[in-house]
């Protein structure tokens, strides 16, 4: 699940800011540890008639309902299984299912063009940021920001 | 040959005469003879009886002198009747020698070898009887230079075909003989040949001897082997239970390790957690900071721990998986050395059986060998003997071969020794040769009636 030395080297000091690395759809992404509360594996998610598919309805954690948005599926690329990212309170209440998680990372933040590649969902809460980790350049994502986007408010599928 | 008796009658009338003669002289003969007979028994009488000595002297001198009386009478009477015929046997002789003369002209040709030539018969008894004599023995020289003359062409022409055969009859003996001089050469060397097959036979029931004995002990040596091939398969049966026992306990070892990678993962999740639950509630936490550390490094450990181990458990795995293969084709090849072993073994088996068979045979065919090799010298010495004999025929028939040359140029000398007499040109007489008395008596009666008639 995560890279045992980098996330040892990320617990190593607490002055520089660490990130959560992730990825969704095969799309290397970072965002800050500050905007995640938890890291759950199985979270059993109950379905919500007439909404959206990459809303995957509602789970229980801490004792709290908690709305889970299906990142992958919201990409275009599902995945059974993966995890789930839930967010700091302070941040909101939402849950976000990932792929992959690599763990934490204290990289310094690099700044690069945007990919052309990234999908225009992820134009919400991606810049220029990005972190390099073993050759790959994970971007930063902003999960607040991409959370409060116009496109993942509604959640009602109209169709 | 035969004479007819005229030779003998001209000599009784030459003697006719003489006898007479001899009838005149016999009579005064015989009185003296008588005479000279008693003077002696008187002569006799006078020695014997003393008193008769004057009587006998007187009859003594009686007896002479009519002896000597009749002696003088004889010898006149004689003298008479030799003058008598010596006058008449001039007179005859005279006339028989004219004939005898001209007969003797006539018979002039004779002399050389002119057998043509007929003595006419004149009116002289004696020149007459030696004229049919002459004749007679003409027709006899006649007959018998014909047969000279036959017998030598017949003997000619009857020994040119045996002499022909006898030719081809040495040529073929001397084909003969080649033949059965290379037929002992043969011989011989099929003599040496089998007595070299003797040894060789004798050595390969050594061979085959050995060979017996060899394959018996493979045969024992295969035994012992299929001995150890069947523990060999026991403890590859042994080890395959192993084997089997040691990857089903891989196969829960690898169920704990999963059970320890989830730990593991958990662990790893808990430690993020943690570190998140650090950095975003608890910043400051130095004790809460060093339990996350401890957790993680934990869950750092049990992730390469149970990595190490599920590596090597998969090894173990496919170490087991490979021994197991390894094991089943030993059992395999064990199987097959054991099929392989009975076959070897039931090989075996055959060959021991085969080589003593083959000895036996062997031996066999040696002694064979030998009693062919005494036939084939006792051939060998046959053939020779063979050989000796149509040498000694070749000789012979070489010799009947120079015999029949020389009864040829006999009978060409038989031929040119009469070829001189010249014969009237008369039929032929009889072509076959008279091979017993009676019909040479008969030929002859009938050629002498031919020349009776020609006479």
């Amino acid at each position: 699940m995560t890279d045992p030395v980098e996330r040892a080297g990320a617990n190593s000091g607490m002055t520089s800011p660490s990130f959560l690395l992730f990825e969704v759809a095969g799309i290397p992404l970072a965002t800050p540890a500050a905007q995640v509360d938890h890291v759950h594996d199985t979270l059993l998610t109950e379905p919500v008639e007439g909404t959206l598919p990459w809303f995957s309805g509602l789970a229980v954690a801490d004792g709290k309902l908690l709305p889970i948005t299906d990142l992958g599926e919201l990409l275009g690329k599902p995945v059974a299984g993966g995890y789930t990212l839930q967010l700091n309170r302070d941040f909101g209440v939402a849950g976000i299912r990932v792929e992959k998680v690599m763990g934490l990372s204290k990289q310094p933040v690099t700044r690069s063009a945007p990919a052309d590649a990234l999908p225009d969902v992820l134009a919400a809460g991606v810049d220029d940021r990005c972190i390099a980790f073993r050759g790959r350049i994970h971007y930063l994502l902003d999960l607040q920001a991409l959370l409060q986007s116009p496109q993942l408010l509604g959640i009602a599928d109209e169709a | 040959m035969k004479r007819n008796g005229d030779m003998p009658a001209v000599a009784g009338q030459i003697n006719q005469s003489n006898d007479k003669k001899s009838a005149a002289l016999k009579t005064p003969g015989v009185w003296i003879a008588g005479l000279m007979v008693a003077q002696l028994a008187l002569m006799v009488c006078s020695w014997a009886v003393p008193s008769l000595h004057m009587a006998a002297a007187m009859i003594s001198f009686i007896v002479c002198a009519a002896g000597l009386v009749s002696l003088r009478w004889l010898m006149s009477t004689a003298q008479r009747s030799v003058a008598d015929s010596t006058a008449s046997l001039a007179e005859r002789s005279a006339s028989e020698a004219q004939a005898v003369r001209r007969l003797a002209d006539e018979l002039e040709p004779l002399l050389k070898g002119d057998l043509r030539v007929r003595a006419s018969i004149p009116e002289q008894d004696l020149a007459a009887r030696v004229a049919r004599t002459v004749n007679h023995t003409v027709t006899e020289l006649r007959w018998l230079v014909g047969r000279f003359q036959e017998f030598g062409s017949r003997i000619d022409s009857s020994v040119e075909l045996p002499r022909t055969e006898l030719r081809e009859l040495q040529n073929e003996y001397r084909g003969q003989a080649a033949e059965i001089h290379e037929s002992a050469n043969a011989l011989a060397a099929m003599t040496s040949a089998m007595s070299s097959l003797s040894a060789a036979t004798r050595h390969a029931s050594g061979q085959a001897q050995q060979a017996a004995r060899e394959a018996n002990l493979a045969a024992r040596f295969m035994s012992g082997n299929k001995g150890r091939l069947a523990r060999t398969r026991e403890e590859a049966g042994n080890a395959k239970r192993i084997v089997q026992r040691l990857s089903r306990t891989a196969t829960s070892a690898n169920i704990l390790v999963g059970s320890i990678a989830e730990v593991a993962r958990r662990a790893d999740l808990l430690a993020l957690n943690s570190t998140l639950q650090v950095t975003t509630k608890a910043a400051g936490n130095v004790e809460l900071s060093r339990l996350s550390e401890e957790v993680s490094e934990l869950a750092v450990r049990l992730g390469t721990t149970s990595s190490d181990m599920a590596h090597l458990i998969g090894t173990i795995q496919q170490d087991a998986v490979d021994t197991m293969a390894a094991i089943q084709q030993t059992n395999r090849d064990v199987s097959t050395g054991f099929d392989q072993l009975d076959q070897l073994s039931s090989t075996l088996k055959s060959v021991t059986r085969s080589s003593t068979d083959l000895h036996a045979l062997v031996d066999q065919m040696a002694e064979k060998t030998l009693l062919q090799t005494g036939v084939v010298k006792r051939v060998y010495s046959r053939m020779v003997s063979i050989n000796d004999l149509s040498d000694s025929y070749t000789s012979g028939a070489r010799a009947w071969s120079n015999s029949l040359d020389e009864l040829q140029t006999l009978a060409r000398e038989l031929r040119s020794s009469v070829a001189d007499f010249q014969l009237p040109s008369v039929p032929k007489p009889v072509r076959a040769i008279e091979t017993s008395p009676a019909v040479s008596s008969q030929h002859r009666s009938q050629n002498n009636s031919a020349l009776t008639d020609e006479r």
